[in-house]
C-alpha cells in the first residue's frame, strides 16, 4: 500500500502549524530584534485557559478565541514587562530572558493546571475520504485556519497604515523614528500577533498530541527550523519553510529513521546555513549604515 | 520657572528652532558638538557647511529630534523640545531627511510617501489627494512609479523621494542631512529646486552638506561647522564664494584664507 | 608597568583559585567538616563550574554563546561509561572525551565567523536536542533511556572511592579554573579577543579568525568534556535526564547570572543553578519559578552579572579613577622614528603594482580601471569625493573583495589577488583605519605586542621588546595600560599606527589619517609620514581632502565615479580642471 500521500497530507498539516509559529517568531524579531523563545509556552499557557473554559462548560469556541487572545495579551504584557525594559540591542540578553521566560510559563502551566496529560478536543470532529484517503475534519481544519490566518497577516501588513508602518519599523528603527511611527506600539502590536499565532498553533496541535505543558518543545524546534531555511528576515520564508519542514519531517520519521527524526531536521539545518547563510528565501538584505 | 507673562510675549516671534550652548559627546571621548548657538529663523533657508568629522550629521539629528544632545538647550517654537526614544519631532511640523536618505528600501515608493505622513490623522481619500497634490512638482520618474520598490530607484530618484517624504507630513521646518551625498550635480539641483519651491510654500529650510556649491545659489543664510563648534555665521552674501567653496575642497577653513590668497 | 599590574593581577587570582580548592578539599576531606550530602553538593557545584566556566569565557573571549555545551559533557560522561566499561583506565578515558568533543567544537567554531551570534546560539540549541535524541537512542553506547552505570575509575592500576573522587573533582575543577583564566589573560585571550573586536583589524595584523574562532570552541568543548567524565564518576550512573535542554539552558543561565568573563562569577553563577533547586527539592514547579524569576532580575537589574555589577558598584568607592593618561612630548619623535626604522629588517625594495582594477556591486560601477603603482619609499594619495570608490579599492588592496578578471595586484613580486588577506602584513603591508578600529577589550601594550607577535623582528627581540620599543617612539609609553574607550580620538589614531609598525611594513596603508584629527595632531602625523618615507617606507594615503596630501604626496591619483580621472604630482593635481570639476560640480554654476 502507498503510503507517501498519507505521510504528505501529515506533513503540509503539522508544517501548517510550524508555519503559524514561525511567522510569529519573525513578526517579533523584525520589529523587536527579539528571538522569543517562550513564544511556544504562550500558545500553551492560552490553550490552558482555553480547557479551563471548556471544563466550565463553555462553548469550544468562545474557549478558542480566548486561547489565542490570552497567548497575544501574555506576549504584550511580557513585551512590556520585561523586554522593554531590558534596552535596545540586547539581542542575546533577550534570548536568554526568554528562555528563563519559558522555564516560568512551564513550571506555571504544570502548578495551574497540573503536570497530566489532558485531552483536547478537535475543533472539528469526524473523517472524510478524499481521493480514497481517510483524512480527520480537525486536520483539513488545521490547514485551513493556519493559511486564513496568514491571509490576514498578509493583507493586514500589505493595506493597512499599521501594517505597513510596522513593515517600515522591521527595516529600519532609525528611518521609522524619523517619520514619527511610535516604537513601543509596534512592539506591543508584533508581540500581540506572534503570541496570538502561538496560541492558534497550539490550539490546533493540542488535540492530537493531548494537553501538556510541553506540548510546543517538539513543534517550536522545527519552527526554528522552517526559520533557519526561510531565513529570520522573511515573513514569507518562515512560512514556507515551516511547511517544507513539516514535509521533511514526516518523510525522513517514515521513510529514514523514526527515532532520529530531531538529527536529521538539523542536518537539514546545518546544510542550509552552510549553503545559504541567510536562509534560502532570505530577503534582499541591505546592510545597516 | 519661567514667568507667564513674558513667554506670552515671547511666542509669537518665537523661531522654529533655536540652540542654545549645544553641546554633545559620544562616550567618554569624542565630542562631536561644542557650544553651538543658532537660531533658525521663519521662513529663511540656512545652510550648513562643515568638512567629515565636523560634527554635521549629529547636528542633523539633534535639530530632528533623533537625539538628545548632552549639554545645552533647544526650543522648537518657543518650547523646550522634549527627546523622547519613540518619535521625531514631525508632531511639531519638523521633519528630519537624514543622512543617506534612510528611506523604506523593501516598501514601495507610495508607501514610503504615505509613511511620511504617518503622524498626521486623515482619511485615506484625503491622504491620496494631498499625496497628488505634494508630488505634482515631482518629475514623472517618481510621479507615475509609486508602485515600484524604493530600492530599485536610482541615487538622485531616491534622493527626491526622501524629499517628498518629507514635504508630505506638512511640514514647518525641514531639515536635510547631506541630500547631496553621492549625486550628480544636475541631480543636485534637481533636489534644491523642490526645496525652493517648498520654501515659497511658506516652509522653512535647514540643509547641512559637506559642500556648498550647488547650494549657495538657494540659501539665504549660511552657518560653518568646524570639529563640533561653528566658526562663521551669515547671510549668504557676507562670505566670498571662493572662501566657502574651499571649504569642501581643503577640509577646514584656516587655511582658506592662503588658498583664496592664491586664487585671486 | 600595565603588564606588572597584570601579572600581579594574574598571581592573586591563581592564588585565589587555589585557596577556594583547598579550603573545598579540606573541608570535604581531612577535616571532615561536611557531611556526605554536602560533599556531593560541593563537588557538583565544583563539576557544574567548570562546564560554566567554559561557556563563559567563550562568550567573553569569542562572542560565541553555545547553548549547545551539555552534549560535550554528555560526551564525557558516555566515554566514562562505555570506555570504562571497556576497562580503559581514566587518562585514556579524559584523553578521548576531550579530542572526540574538541573535534565536533572545532568544526562548530569554524562557522562561527559566518553566522550572527544569535544564529549560532540556536544551531548548538539544535545540538543540544540532537544531543539528547542520540543519547536517548544509541542504544548499543549509551544504554538508551535506561542509562549506564559508570564503573570506577582506575588511575594506575587504584581504583578511586568516592572520596577520592570527590577530591579529583575540586582538584579538576581548580585546576581548569587556573589554566583557563591564565590563558583567558594571555597570548590566546588576546587572540580570540582581537578578533572578537575587530575582525577587519585583526585580519591586518595577520590573525585567522576562523582559526581563531574555532580553537576557542574547541577548548571550551574539551573542557566541558572533562567536567562530563568527572560527573559520571561522581554519579556512577548516568541517563539522559542529565542532559536535557534544561540543563544545557542552566549554564548559560549561571554564565549570565555571574557575569560573562569572570571566573569567580562562573563559581558563584554555578552555586546559583546547584543550590538553589537543592534548597526546595519538594516543589519543583516554584522553585523553577523562583529560578526564572531571579534569572530575569538579574538581567534587568545587574545587566552585566553579579560579580562585575559588584565591582563596577564597589570600585569606585576604593580607588580613585585616574585621569586618561596625556601622551608625552612629541619633540624628536620624527628624527627618532626615522632612525628606528632604518634598522628594522623590512625589505625597502617592494613596489606596490595595481593594474586594471575593476569592481562591480550588482549594476553599481564601483571601481573602473584602476591602475596605480607605489615604488619603494614613496608617498603616493588616492583622493576623491565620498563614494568614488576608495572604501572598494582599499577592500581590494585588503583582499576583502574580488575585482573582476585581469586585474593584477601585487606586492613586491607577491600576487596579492591569490593571498588571504591575513597574508598582508606578512608581505610587508600595513594598514590603519578611518575610525581608528581598535581592540576595544585590549590595552594599548596588549595591542601593539600582538600586532609585533607575527612580524619579522631582529634575531632575539621578543615581541614584547618590539611592542615596547613602537610604544616609546610614538610616545604612547604612559597610556599602554589603557583600553581605547579611555583615550581621545586623537590618541586612538596614533595607537592605530603603532599597531602597523609593530607588524614590520614596508608600505602602509593609511585610510583617513587626517579625518577627526586636530591641527597639532595633524601636523604631527605630518612629521611622521615624512619619517616613514625618509626611512625607506612606501605610504599609501587614502583621503578625501586634498590639502593635507598635497604637501606630502610624491604623487596623487584622483578618483572619481570608480575611475581615475587624474593622475600627477601635486602641482599637477592642483591645476587640474578635471579634478575641479569632481570636486565642485560644474563650475561655470558656481562662478
Amino acid at each position: 500500500m502507498n503510503e507517501l500521500p498519507a505521510v504528505l497530507v501529515s506533513g503540509v498539516v503539522s508544517g501548517a502549524t510550524y508555519a503559524l509559529l514561525g511567522l510569529g517568531i519573525v513578526i517579533i524579531f523584525r520589529s523587536t530584534d527579539v528571538v522569543n523563545f517562550a513564544i511556544g509556552d504562550f500558545g500553551t499557557f492560552g490553550v490552558y485557559v482555553a480547557f479551563a473554559l471548556l471544563t466550565r462548560g463553555l462553548p469550544l469556541l468562545i474557549a478558542a478565541i480566548a486561547a489565542v487572545g490570552v497567548a497575544g495579551l501574555l506576549g504584550v504584557a511580557t513585551e512590556r514587562a520585561v523586554v522593554r525594559p531590558l534596552g535596545p540591542g540586547k539581542t542575546f540578553a533577550a534570548l536568554v530572558l526568554t528562555l528563563a521566560l519559558s522555564l516560568i510559563l512551564v513550571s506555571l502551566a504544570g502548578q495551574l493546571f497540573g503536570h497530566q496529560p489532558e485531552p483536547f478536543p478537535a475543533l472539528v470532529p469526524g473523517h472524510v475520504a478524499i481521493l480514497g484517503l481517510v483524512v480527520a475534519w480537525q486536520k483539513i481544519a488545521t490547514a485551513a485556519l493556519a493559511v486564513v490566518a496568514m491571509a490576514v497577516i498578509a493583507f493586514f501588513m500589505r493595506f493597512t497604515r499599521l501594517g505597513v508602518a510596522m513593515r517600515a519599523a522591521a527595516e529600519d528603527h532609525y528611518a521609522a523614528r524619523v517619520v514619527g511611527i511610535n516604537r513601543g506600539l509596534v512592539a506591543a502590536i508584533a508581540w500581540f500577533i506572534g503570541c496570538a499565532l502561538a496560541g492558534l498553533a497550539a490550539l490546533l496541535l493540542a488535540p492530537d498530541a493531548t494537553l501538556t505543558v510541553t506540548l510546543m518543545v517538539a513543534p517550536l524546534f522545527r519552527a526554528f527550523a522552517g526559520v533557519f531555511l526561510g531565513g529570520l528576515e522573511s515573513m514569507i520564508g518562515a512560512a514556507v519553510g515551516g511547511f517544507a519542514i513539516g514535509v521533511l519531517d514526516d518523510l525522513a520519521g517514515r521513510y529514514v529513521s523514526a527515532s532520529f527524526r530531531d538529527t536529521f531536521v538539523f542536518a537539514i539545518i546545518v546544510l542550509v546555513l552552510f549553503l545559504r547563510p541567510a536562509g534560502l528565501l532570505a530577503a534582499q538584505h541591505r546592510q545597516r549604515v | 520657572m519661567r514667568e507667564a507673562g513674558e513667554s506670552a510675549a515671547t511666542v509669537p516671534a518665537a523661531p522654529p528652532l533655536r540652540l542654545r550652548a549645544v553641546g554633545h559627546r559620544y562616550g567618554a571621548g569624542v565630542v562631536a558638538l561644542r557650544d553651538i548657538d543658532l537660531d533658525v529663523e521663519a521662513g529663511t533657508f540656512t545652510l550648513i557647511l562643515g568638512a567629515n568629522g565636523a560634527g554635521k550629521t549629529t547636528l542633523a539629528n539633534v535639530m530632528g529630534g533623533m537625539l538628545k544632545p548632552s549639554s545645552g538647550s533647544v526650543e522648537a517654537f518657543g518650547a523646550p523640545v522634549r527627546y523622547t526614544e519613540n518619535r521625531a519631532l514631525n508632531h511639531l511640523g519638523i521633519v528630519l531627511v537624514p543622512e543617506r536618505r534612510r528611506l523604506f528600501y523593501r516598501l514601495t515608493v507610495r508607501e514610503n510617501v504615505m509613511l511620511g505622513a504617518y503622524s498626521i490623522k486623515e482619511s485615506r481619500k484625503q491622504l491620496d489627494e494631498r499625496m497628488r497634490a505634494v508630488l505634482q512638482p515631482f518629475p514623472s520618474s517618481i510621479r507615475d512609479r509609486l508602485d515600484v520598490v524604493a530600492g530599485s530607484l536610482s541615487g538622485g530618484e531616491q534622493q527626491l523621494l526622501a524629499v517628498a517624504r518629507a514635504l508630505i507630513a506638512k511640514p514647518r521646518l525641514v531639515i536635510l542631512d547631506e541630500p547631496s551625498l553621492g549625486l550628480a550635480p544636475r541631480a543636485i539641483e534637481a533636489v534644491y529646486d523642490l526645496l525652493a519651491g517648498a520654501r515659497e510654500q511658506g516652509a522653512t529650510l535647514v540643509v547641512i552638506e559637506q559642500s556648498g556649491a550647488v547650494a549657495l545659489q538657494y540659501v539665504s543664510h549660511i552657518a560653518i561647522l568646524e570639529r563640533g563648534r561653528e566658526i562663521y555665521r551669515g547671510t549668504v552674501g557676507s562670505i566670498s564664494q571662493e572662501q566657502i567653496l574651499a571649504i569642501g575642497y581643503v577640509g577646514h577653513v584656516e587655511s582658506v584664507e592662503t588658498t583664496s590668497g592664491e586664487a585671486s | 608597568m600595565a603588564q606588572a599590574r597584570r601579572l600581579l593581577a594574574a598571581r592573586w587570582r591563581v592564588a585565589a583559585a587555589l585557596a577556594v580548592g583547598i579550603l573545598a578539599y579540606l573541608a570535604t576531606g581531612p577535616l571532615l567538616l561536611t557531611d556526605r550530602y554536602e560533599n556531593f553538593v560541593i563537588t557538583t557545584v565544583a563539576i557544574y563550574a567548570i562546564v560554566t566556566i567554559s561557556v563563559s569565557e567563550l562568550a567573553a573571549l569569542s562572542g560565541i554563546w553555545s547553548v549547545g555545551h551539555m552534549s560535550f559533557v554528555a560526551v564525557g560522561a558516555y566515554s566514562a561509561a562505555y570506555l570504562g566499561g571497556h576497562g580503559y583506565p581514566l587518562p585514556v578515558i579524559v584523553l578521548v572525551a576531550m579530542l572526540v568533543a574538541a573535534a565536533i567544537g572545532f568544526l562548530l567554531g569554524l562557522t562561527a565567523g559566518r553566522f550572527e551570534i544569535l544564529y549560532l546560539a540556536i544551531l548548538t540549541l539544535a545540538l543540544a536536542l540532537v544531543a539528547g535524541e542520540v543519547v536517548g537512542r544509541w542504544v548499543a553506547v549509551t544504554g538508551g533511556d535506561q542509562g549506564a552505570s559508570v564503573p570506577p575509575a582506575i588511575i594506575l592500576g587504584h581504583r578511586l572511592t568516592l572520596d577520592e573522587i570527590t577530591s579529583l573533582a575540586i582538584l579538576t575543577a581548580t585546576a581548569v579554573f587556573i589554566v583557563v583564566d591564565l590563558a583567558a589573560q594571555g597570548g590566546p585571550g588576546r587572540r580570540w579577543l582581537a578578533v572578537k573586536n575587530q575582525r577587519t583589524a585583526a585580519v591586518a595584523i595577520g590573525l585567522n579568525p576562523a582559526l581563531a574562532n574555532a580553537s576557542a570552541f574547541a577548548a571550551s568543548a574539551a573542557i566541558a568534556a572533562v567536567a562530563g567524565v568527572v560527573l559520571a564518576l561522581q554519579i556512577g550512573y548516568i541517563s539522559p535526564d542529565f542532559f536535557s535542554l534544561t540543563s544545557a539552558i542552566n549554564f548559560i543561565v549561571a554564565a549570565v547570572v555571574g557575569g560573562v568573563g569572570s571566573t569567580a562569577g562562573s563559581l558563584l553563577g554555578t552555586a546559583f543553578i546547584v543550590v538553589l533547586p537543592e534548597l526546595a527539592r519538594s516543589t519543583k514547579d516554584l522553585q523553577v519559578i523562583v529560578f526564572g524569576v531571579l534569572t530575569i532580575a538579574v538581567l534587568l537589574f545587574v545587566p552585566e552579572g553579579i560579580v562585575p555589577g559588584t565591582f563596577r558598584r564597589i570600585t569606585p568607592l576604593l580607588i580613585r579613577r585616574r585621569r586618561p593618561t596625556i601622551v608625552d612630548s612629541d619633540t624628536g619623535l620624527a628624527s627618532e622614528l626615522e632612525e628606528w626604522l632604518k634598522g628594522r629588517p623590512v625589505a625597502r625594495d617592494a613596489e606596490l603594482v595595481v593594474e586594471k582594477v575593476s569592481v562591480r556591486f550588482g549594476g553599481l560601477i564601483a571601481n573602473q580601471n584602476v591602475s596605480l603603482r607605489i615604488p619603494p619609499g614613496n608617498v603616493v594619495a588616492l583622493i576623491g569625493p565620498n563614494g568614488a570608490g576608495k572604501t572598494t579599492f582599499l577592500n581590494v588592496l585588503g583582499g576583502f573583495v574580488r575585482p573582476l578578471k585581469g586585474a593584477v595586484v601585487s606586492f613586491g613580486g607577491h600576487d596579492l589577488l591569490r593571498a588571504s588577506p591575513r597574508r598582508r602584513p606578512g608581505v610587508g603591508i600595513g594598514r590603519t583605519f578611518q575610525h581608528a578600529e581598535l581592540f576595544g577589550e585590549l590595552t594599548v601594550e596588549e595591542t601593539v605586542r600582538l600586532a609585533a607577535a607575527g612580524a619579522r623582528r631582529p634575531a632575539g627581540e621578543s615581541a614584547a621588546v618590539s611592542a615596547a620599543a613602537v610604544l616609546d617612539l610614538l610616545r604612547l609609553t604612559r597610556v599602554a595600560g589603557e583600553r581605547p574607550d579611555a583615550l581621545p580620538f586623537g590618541v586612538q589614531k596614533r595607537v592605530d599606527i603603532a599597531r602597523a609598525l609593530a607588524t614590520g611594513p614596508s608600505l602602509v596603508v593609511m585610510d583617513e589619517p587626517f579625518s577627526g584629527l586636530d591641527l597639532n595632531e595633524q601636523q604631527q602625523l605630518h612629521e611622521l609620514i615624512l619619517a616613514f618615507r625618509r626611512a625607506g617606507i612606501s605610504v599609501l594615503l587614502v583621503d578625501h581632502a586634498i590639502q593635507e596630501v598635497l604637501s606630502l604626496a610624491d604623487r596623487v591619483c584622483v578618483l572619481d565615479y570608480g575611475r581615475l580621472i587624474a593622475e600627477g604630482t601635486p602641482v599637477e593635481i592642483q591645476s587640474s580642471a578635471a579634478v575641479q570639476e569632481a570636486y565642485f560640480g560644474r563650475k561655470e554654476k558656481s562662478a
